[in-house]
């Protein structure tokens, strides 16, 4: 029996060599681009990036001096129902000490965008790290390691850090970078049990697809197997996670903040962290009706961060995994 | 059967996976994927391995490169016995016999280029630098007829049939002696299969390669190999050269299994005697006694559940587990 056949050669040939060659993250790269409310969340993410780094420079005043007889003054563009007259260098107007409402906030920042980034990526390392291990080695290690995500994911989060917060305030720990590294901490300890659930199931799922078994095949070793193939193919759902989960930190900060348990007011202002939002929403809730610009510029801060993160995270999961589009 | 021209013998090679339940996990029982199948695969020949799906014939190509370390029976290639070693050492072993995947979808890792695909192997048993490792994949993507310009595309960018031919090109890239096809062309169009099963005839004979080729498509089977091994439930029925196979089978599921492959004549077609079975292959988990086929078997007697019939040979290169195979003969 004979088979015929067309030229393979040609047949390979004639397939357009000259399409430039993208690979997947550079095609999930322009999806994302064309996605307007993803461009945007990232704007609006860079911009704050932007504030945070470059605050002493933008901020118009330092954030911690007291301009006496200045206390409580309305912002230029709205007088409201105060007598104060407004003076126009002070752009928000100034809160009961006679602190510049806007450069408290463009400082605010920083913690916002340290808090979202920082512990994710411990978050990130821990999470996949376990998560990886777990799947790959399985067994015993396997379910010893899934018990305990599981009672660590079984204990309330809030419950969790006013705990820690409370307890520590006064250690070593908790002194740290006023307060923030027992944050991360605390932030980090609850949040890695999620990623190291998505990672686990990732590489279980790799682990029984062919490339694995052909990695297996041609010799590779275990590092290589996770490292060049079985990682790069659960990035995609561990970036949409951090993108969920950066404005969520964000949230849980300015609660804590807000509740008197996050950052601790800076003494002197050559202190990287001065203040946060958190902190600012607390400050500024008790003259809301006389002064409602001192609680609403770091909410609607707050709100946009959030949301630019959530637009980025819609067009980022969209991007990376076409299929999941319109889920939430 | 102590050839110097055997390459690879498997001799009472056995993998069962087993079954756990409960909480504590506790084994409840084992899926009989292979139970029990010796053969031998000579140097340059093609071993043909066919069966319906989930007989066996896939696990048995993995457990014969310890893909899935074999619960017993011994892998001797070379002389070396490959379910005796481990890590670095059957590290090694592993630049002699490769394998060519199911589906060219799954098969190729989508995050890294054709030539990072391809060069993989040379670069994990540091046989080449970078720059060697470059060079020798333009070369194989041109053995396999695949434009050499194409290596630093991604595996997205390909058809079925071109990202068949890069894992070939994978698989080639040690220079094995050995290669395990396993269902190489069943993910394909058929207008593509021809080209790949010709072209792996081409680089057996240029590169003197031994093939153990998984199939269920009898026709193609035929056309490849050199001799046919048939599996039923996890054992081997019969091994034969190919021309005796498919003119004389002698196993009721072999005869089966032939009646079933249509012929390009209508007149003979309508001629063919078709041996229908009935009934479904039974779990593997839960096998029956004595000879596996005996639930769906037309010619079966009350000693065919007592016992396991030999696989013995009947004739000369011709092995056959059937009590009753001497009545074909």
């Amino acid at each position: 029996m004979s088979v015929q056949t067309a030229s393979p050669n040609k047949i390979a040939v004639i397939n357009d060599v000259f399409k430039p060659s993208r690979s997947l993250g550079q095609e999930a790269w322009s999806r994302l681009i064309r996605n307007k409310a993803s461009v945007a969340g990232m704007f609006i993410v860079g911009f704050f990036i932007f504030l945070a780094i470059f605050a002493p420079v933008i901020a118009p005043m330092d954030p911690l001096k007291l301009h006496s007889g200045k206390r409580f003054l309305p912002p230029p563009f709205d007088q409201g129902a105060t007598n104060i007259k407004a003076e126009p260098e002070f752009l928000l107007g100034t809160d009961s000490l006679g602190r510049d409402v806007l450069s408290r906030v463009i400082y605010g920042a920083r913690v916002s965008m340290v808090v979202g980034f920082l512990p994710t990526t411990i978050i990130l390392l821990m999470g996949s790290t376990i998560g990886m291990i777990s799947g790959y080695i399985g067994g015993k290690l396997d379910n010893l390691l899934m018990r305990l995500t599981d009672v660590i994911y079984a204990f309330p989060d809030l419950l969790f850090f006013i705990i820690v917060m409370v307890a520590l305030r006064d250690s070593f720990i908790g002194q740290f970078m006023n307060g923030l590294v027992l944050l991360f901490a605390a932030l980090a300890i609850v949040n890695w049990v999620g990623v190291a659930r998505l990672i686990r199931g990732q590489v279980l799922s790799l682990k029984q697809k062919e490339f694995v078994e052909a990695a297996r095949c041609i010799g590779a070793k275990d590092t290589r197997i996770m490292f060049r193939h079985i990682l790069p193919n659960s990035l995609s759902p561990l970036i949409v996670w951090a993108a969920f989960t950066i404005p969520g930190l964000i949230i849980t900060e300015a609660v804590l903040g807000y509740l008197g348990l996050g950052l601790r007011p800076a003494t002197d202002s050559g202190q990287f962290f001065v203040t946060s939002w958190g902190v600012l929403m607390l400050d500024g809730q008790t003259a809301i009706n006389s002064q409602p610009y001192l609680l609403l510029a770091p909410a609607i801060c707050v709100a946009l961060v959030v949301l630019a993160f959530t637009f980025l995270g819609d067009g980022l999961r969209d991007a990376l995994d076409p299929r999941m589009r319109g889920t939430q | 059967m102590t050839d110097n021209n055997v390459l690879l013998s498997v001799d009472d090679l056995f993998k069962h996976f087993p079954i756990m339940r409960g909480v504590l996990q506790r084994q409840v029982g084992a899926v009989r994927a292979v139970d029990g199948i010796s053969f031998d695969i000579h140097r340059g020949e093609t071993l043909g391995l066919v069966g319906e799906s989930g007989c066996g014939k896939s696990t048995t190509g993995r457990a014969v490169l310890q893909l899935h370390r074999p619960t017993s029976g011994s892998v001797r290639f070379e002389g070396t016995d490959l379910t005796q070693i481990k890590g670095e050492e059957l590290r090694l072993m592993r630049r002699k016999m490769q394998m060519i995947f199911q589906d060219p979808y799954a098969s190729l890792n989508p995050r890294m280029t054709v030539g990072e695909i391809i060069g993989e192997p040379l670069l994990v048993h540091k046989v080449a630098t970078k720059a060697e490792a470059d060079e020798r994949v333009k070369q194989l993507l041109e053995l396999v007829k695949l434009n050499p310009s194409f290596s630093t595309r991604y595996p997205h960018e390909f058809s079925g049939g071109q990202r068949q031919r890069i894992g070939i090109a994978r698989a080639l890239a040690l220079q094995p002696s050995f290669i395990v096809c396993d269902e190489p062309i069943s993910a394909l169009d058929v207008s593509i299969q021809a080209q790949v099963v010709n072209l792996l005839e081409e680089l057996q004979n240029k590169f003197n390669l031994t093939y153990l080729f998984i199939a269920h498509d009898l026709s193609m089977v035929r056309h490849i190999s050199d001799r046919v091994a048939v599996m039923y439930l996890g054992v081997m029925v019969e091994l034969a050269t190919r021309d005796e196979l498919y003119s004389h089978p002698l196993h009721p599921y072999s005869q089966a299994l032939l009646s079933a492959v249509p012929i390009p004549d209508p007149v003979a077609e309508a001629a063919r005697q078709r041996t229908i079975l009935t009934g479904d292959v039974p779990s593997p988990a839960n096998p029956p006694s004595g000879c596996r086929f005996r639930t769906r078997c037309p010619i079966a007697e009350a000693i065919c559940a007592e016992s396991r019939p030999e696989f013995r040979e009947i004739r000369p290169g011709h092995f056959v587990a059937c009590f009753f195979a001497d009545r074909y003969l």
